[in-house]
Order: C-alpha cells, then structure tokens, then sequence
C-alpha cells in the first residue's frame, strides 16, 4: 500500500523539482549565452581564450627550452597560463604515447615528428590542424601559413592510407624545428693526417679506419661515433647509408629490409661503426653527441641542427667542426628528415587556446628569437634568410650553406608512413644493433627482422 | 552476543571488493592474451592462443624465460649465500647499530635511483673501468656489452638486496641458541660442521622465506633491467616483465604483451606454490 504523504512533504518534494528545474535552465542557458558570446567574435582576438590554462608534454630538446624561455610573452598576450612538463627523449616517447592513447586529454599539446604522426593520426588520437589553419576567426591574419617550407607541411600531412598517402591531406603538425643529416669532421683531426673530406661511403669508412685508435693531443680518439640504440630513431642516421644504397624498409606490403640493397647498406654501416667506441652500440643521438663534443671522435653522422652544440662557448672542439654534406652512394646522397612540431591532442578540451599558442609558437617572431636560444634549423624560409640566423651562424664555416643544401635535395622522410611504423623501426634498429655488437651475421638478422616486420604489418 | 545476521557479510565486504578490483584487470589482460590486440589498430580479435605460440615460435619467449630463469638463480643464489656469510660474520661481534644501519643502506634507495647511480658509474670511460685500470685490472663495458650485461644487471640487483638477506638471516641466526652450538664443539665439531649441522638445519625455516622473497622479486624484475639496459644490448637482459613491457608499451601491442605476463604469472605461481608446500612442511616439523 502506499505510504501517506503528508501535505507538508508534498509540497516540500514539489518545491525541489522546481529548484532542479530552474538551475537546469539557468545552465543551458548560460552555456547558450557562453557560446553564443565566442561565436559572435567574428575576427581573430589573441584575448578569445583568456583565463583558460592548458597543459603541455614536451621532449627536453633546445625547441622546449626556447619554449620555455618566450612564454612569458604569451602569457602577457594572450591571457592563458601554460604549464610545462619535459622528460628525455626515451621516456618522453613512451609517456606520449600512453597518455594521447588514454583520450583523456590530459595534455592539450605536445611534441611530435612524421613516424610518431603516423602512429597517432591513425586511430585518431591527434587533431587535424588543417580546418583551424583555414578558420580566419581562429588564425592571427599575420601569421602566414605561405612562409614555412613545403617540405615540411607536406612531411606533416597523411591521409591514413597506410603505406602511402604521405604529403596529402590532413595537417598533423606544425614544424617548430627541422634536421636533416650531416657528416661532421673535425677539420683539426682531418688536416693532421693529411685526409681529405670523404666524398663516398667506402672513403669515410676507410678515413675512419686510419683515424681510429690514433693519438691526437695527447687523447686516443676513435675514427667515427653514432647512435647504435636499438630504438627507430637510430635508423635517421642510418638513413644516410640506407637511403644511398636504395635499401628500403617496406616494398608493396612485405617486408625489404633483407634485400640485397639492404643488406649492403647493413653491412657497410657495421663496417663504418667497428671504427667506433664499443659502448656506441647503445648510444641513443644524447651519449653521440656528448662523445663527439668531448673531442673523442673524428667522425660523426647525426641530425645537422647539432651544431650550436659544438660551437658552444664552453665546447672542447668550437671552431673546429666541418660540416659536410652526407656521402654519395649508388644511389646519389641520401638524408633523413626529422621534423619536431607541435601537435594538438583530439582529446584536448581547449583546442582554441591550444591553437593560439601553437600559432605564436611557430610565429615569424618567436621563431626568430628561438634562433639565439639554439633552436634551429628554422622551418620558415624568412626566418631561414634572417640576419639573427646569418649571425648565429657566422662563425660556423659552412654551417649554413650545408644544412639549407640538404633540406633542398636530400632530405625526406625516407621510411613508409603507416600507424605501426614505429614497431617496424624498432624491429629494424635492433637488427642493426645486433649485425655492431658482433652477436649476429647481416643476412641472418636482417632475415629475422624481415619475419617479425612482416607479422606486425599483416 | 547479539548483533546483526548481516555482520559477516558486512565485514568482509570490503575484501570482497579488493578482490573484485584486482580479479577484473587481471581477468581483463588473461581474456587480451588470447587476442591480436594492437591499441592503435582498432578492436581486440580473438585469436586462439596464437599469442602463446608466437612466444615459442619466434623464440623471444623461450629466450625471455632463459632470461627470467638465469637472472633468477643467479640473484637469488649470490644473496642467499653472500647475505648469510656476512650475517654470520656480523653475528660474531657487537658491531652495533651503526653498521647495521650502514648495511641496509642500497635498500633503502629505490631501485631504479640505485640503478641509475650505477649506470653513471660503469660506462665505459666511468668511474670504475678508471679504477679498475688504474690497478691494472681488465675494463669491462658492462651495460653496453652483449655479454656483460646480464652479469652487470645482476651485479646491481645483488648490491641492493642483500641487505635484505641480511636483516632476515642476522634475525634467524639469533633464533639459534648457542647452547647448542658450544654442546657440539664441546663434542669436537671443528667449525665447518657447526655450520652446516648445527647452524643450517636451524636456520632452514629462515632459508625458504629468503628464497620466497627473493625469488618471487626475481622472476619479475623490472626496474633495474629497464632503467640500465631497457631490455638491451639486443635482448641481452631481456626477461618476461621486460619482454611485456616493451611489446606492450612500446608497441601498443597488448595481446602479445599480456600473454608474455600469463606466462610469468603462470611461472611465478608454481614456483611460490611449490616453496610455500616446503615452507608448510618445514612449520610442521
């Protein structure tokens, strides 16, 4: 039977649905007004998103330090608070990963290069950047999409095809920070001995062969240093025998790592690295590059925009590094390209002042300032000709010349765009890895890692 | 007494509740293993156990469990042995409490900050290749060689836990009696018999729980092989936890992942089980 209600709580239970019912309306109401407010904005307004606080997840590299640095300015400007957090590369990579695949958006933007959009844009973890380009409400009229390189928008852009489709459709990024690979010598090391400045890879590797183990200044140096890691990133160096040798990772859907092209390149490579220190086997591009300015090294292969690093003020070998054009193969020159951008999590939710801040951040301004904190090679052809990036650089031989000649005609993104090509390189790396440390022949590893590209892929 | 008829249930409604919480992910990852589960390529497929035998079939898992297995018998062998000798040795005097606090020290700092201290001390140009060639010793690569890494790893886990096995074994030593130690010496028991007639049988109850504790942390180590060697040279250090780890993390590929951690579960409860059985019997005795 049913309990009585008294009159009292009658009226009392009536009095709280109204209640209820009024703050409901006063909320979709007030939520109307909020969103009508932003939509009346017709222009752009660097003040649209003020009071906002976003989140960032950076990799500890010269572009998050210049980062770090301006921000005050666009705090100033703009009204929203940015909080930083960096963690090195390996771990960086790792944490990205997790949290852009958690969809919880705890990280509004973040920073990302070519494989890693490929992983992410896939399932659909990251925001297409190219619907807020082309929204003038959203974009600063100054800030000139025209004027970054189109090589690297088109690095930047994939349609999710899988192994094809890179350079077209969406805009998963936007490059802050480009690198191409170089050879670098030590020109003091190379003009005592007499050696000139290998053109081909079977001259650099003979060069190294001399020079390693030699005496020079009182300190045993070792021919040649690069990364071993058994990680992908390992494989951008790399891609400068791979690509010379027309070894390639992935041909119509099955694995070409095992190829004859592939194994030369391999085997040339090995050949190179047993004039490098041991341990190199498992340097990632931080111990390389530390060996290389501590002097111990004659030759180094890695990412050109090193170079503020070796003509550092307190660098052992400032003034002495030459900068050299990767080596000529069967193949002609070949370069990897690595481009660090910014990209915006799908999940975040303040993708308006996610966008204003990646717009200031690859601005001709900030870009150009970046250029005195270390960050370069600069991914706009203005900030590219500017004075600060002349003088910058003056004193750096043909620093300038070289780096601007590679992204011209060697460097591209040389591997296959798909959502598992991170696997695929680690796979590759490991193999390599193993052909340096001596625990496998190159036909045998690269035959192994062709089995296991092939079971990821399928 | 009278109380409530819902009282037992009320009271051991909060462990029933744990043990949801921890039965779901655990349920969750064993139902992922036996599925072609990549995070980035869309819904899990049931695939029957392949999983399980891809760990056979491309040898990463008989070359995981080779891993697991040596780093295991090896850590737990040099604490057990070296962690008892010092006992022994400390039992001898009052060292006091300052030594006794000197010694636990490694424990007391999280693995992966031991680890990284240790990795900063052993490449190849560091600290202790320097000392070593300076009294003329052979350099090693450590971390960096393929055949020194596992050794290396190993070295680690040893310099941290055993302390462990002192605390635990300086505990059991105590617990026997020396009348009983002097009956027998009065009886012409040179001091190798003592102990291994005497002091071990004693000490046994002691000896098993060391070996639970160690053992079980073994057959999982994680911390220390990632943070010094991520799984490296090639797969050197590479063991089951590692193996997961990077199938799972690096390569979003859960399904593999969780069957590599099925298996260490799997080798991990027999073993417990098994010295648990000893533990229980020895109780008896």
């Amino acid at each position: 039977m049913f309990t009585k209600v008294s009159r009292k709580q009658h009226v009392a239970r009536g009095f709280k649905v109204a209640v209820a019912a009024l703050a409901a309306v006063g909320l979709v109401s007030g939520c109307a007004a909020a969103e009508a407010g932003t939509d009346n904005s017709k222009t752009f307004d660097w003040q649209a998103y003020k009071g906002e606080e976003l989140n960032l997840l950076l990799n500890q590299h010269p572009l998050a330090e210049t980062l770090k640095a301006n921000l005050p300015e666009f705090e100033a400007l703009t009204g929203i608070k940015v909080n930083i957090e960096t963690l090195p590369e390996g771990d960086y990579m790792t944490k990205i990963t997790t949290e852009l695949q958690s969809g919880t958006g705890s990280y509004d933007m973040f920073m990302t290069a070519s494989p890693m959009n490929f992983q992410y844009a896939a399932p659909g973890w990251i925001e297409d950047l190219q619907p807020w380009v082309d929204d003038a409400t959203q974009t600063s009229p100054d800030w000139d999409f025209a004027d970054f390189y189109p090589a690297l928008i088109s690095a930047s852009r994939w349609d999710k095809t899988d192994f094809g489709g890179a350079g077209q459709g969406g805009l998963w990024s936007l490059p802050a920070n480009e690198e191409g690979y170089a050879l670098f010598y030590r020109k003091d090391i190379l003009e005592a001995a007499g050696i000139a400045v290998p053109n081909t890879h079977d001259e650099l590797i003979a060069a190294a062969k001399k020079l390693n183990g030699t005496k020079f200044e009182g300190k045993t140096i070792s021919g040649f240093v690069a990364r071993g890691d058994k990680t992908f990133p390992t494989l951008n160096p790399f891609s400068t025998f791979a690509g010379a040798y027309g070894a390639k990772d992935i041909v119509d859907g099955k694995a070409a790592v095992n190829s004859p092209e592939g194994i030369t390149a391999v085997t040339k490579w090995a050949e190179l690295m047993k004039s490098a220190p041991k341990a190199a086997s498992t340097y990632t591009w931080y111990e390389a590059m530390q060996d290389f300015i501590a002097g111990n090294s004659a030759f180094f292969i890695d990412a050109d925009h090193m170079a503020p690093g070796f003509e550092a003020e307190d660098s052992p070998i400032k003034g002495k590094v030459g900068y050299a054009l990767p080596p000529e193969g069967p193949n002609g020159r070949s370069s990897s390209l690595w481009v660090w951008s910014f990209g915006m999590n799908s999940a975040s939710k303040h993708k308006g002042a996610t966008w204003q801040l990646m717009q200031w951040a690859t601005s001709k301004e900030t870009l150009t300032k970046a250029i005195g904190l270390g960050n370069m090679n600069p991914t706009r052809v203005s900030v590219a000709n500017s004075p600060e990036m002349v003088e910058a650089t003056s004193t750096w031989g043909d620093y300038n010349t070289t780096w601007q000649n590679i992204l011209a005609d060697y460097a591209a993104w040389p591997y296959s765009p798909s959502a598992t090509w991170t696997e695929v390189g680690d796979i590759w790396a490991t193999a390599i890895q193993a052909v340096i440390t001596g625990q496998s022949g190159v036909k045998e590893a690269l035959d192994k890692a062709a089995d296991k590209i092939d079971a990821a892929i399928k | 007494m009278k109380h409530s008829k819902y009282l037992p249930y009320l009271l051991s409604a909060p462990g029933l509740v744990l043990l949801l919480a921890i039965l779901y992910p655990f349920l969750t990852g064993a139902w992922w293993s036996f599925n072609s589960y990549r995070l980035n390529r869309g819904e899990a497929k049931f695939n029957w156990g392949e999983n399980y035998l891809t760990l056979v079939t491309s040898g990463e898992g008989i070359h995981a469990l080779f891993i697991t297995l040596v780093y295991t018998i090896s850590t737990v062998g040099i604490e057990t042995l070296l962690g008892i000798a010092i006992a022994m040795l400390l039992n001898r005097g009052s060292y006091g409490a300052f030594f006794r606090l000197l010694i636990v020290l490694p424990l007391l700092l999280p693995p992966v900050v031991a680890t990284l201290m240790w990795k900063v001390m052993l490449t190849q140009n560091g600290l202790v290749n320097f000392l070593l060639e300076s009294v003329g010793l052979p350099t090693s690569l450590w971390f960096n060689g393929p055949d020194t890494a596992l050794a290396s790893v190993i070295l680690i886990d040893v310099w941290i836990f055993t302390p462990f096995v002192i605390l635990l074994a300086q505990a059991g030593l105590r617990s026997v009696p020396t009348e009983l130690r002097d009956a027998s010496a009065m009886d012409g028991a040179g001091p190798i018999i003592n102990f291994f007639s005497v002091t071990l049988p004693l000490l046994r109850p002691v000896l098993v729980v060391i070996i639970i504790f160690r053992g079980i942390d073994s057959l999982k180590m994680f911390d220390i092989i990632y943070t010094s060697t991520k799984g490296g040279p090639v797969d050197a250090t590479t063991n089951f936890h590692v193996l997961a780890y990077l199938d799972g993390i690096r390569s979003l590929n859960f399904g593999m992942a969780m069957a590599s951690l099925m298996v260490l579960w799997a080798l991990t409860n027999f073993v417990s089980s098994r010295l648990l059985k000893i533990r229980r019997s020895e109780a008896l005795n």
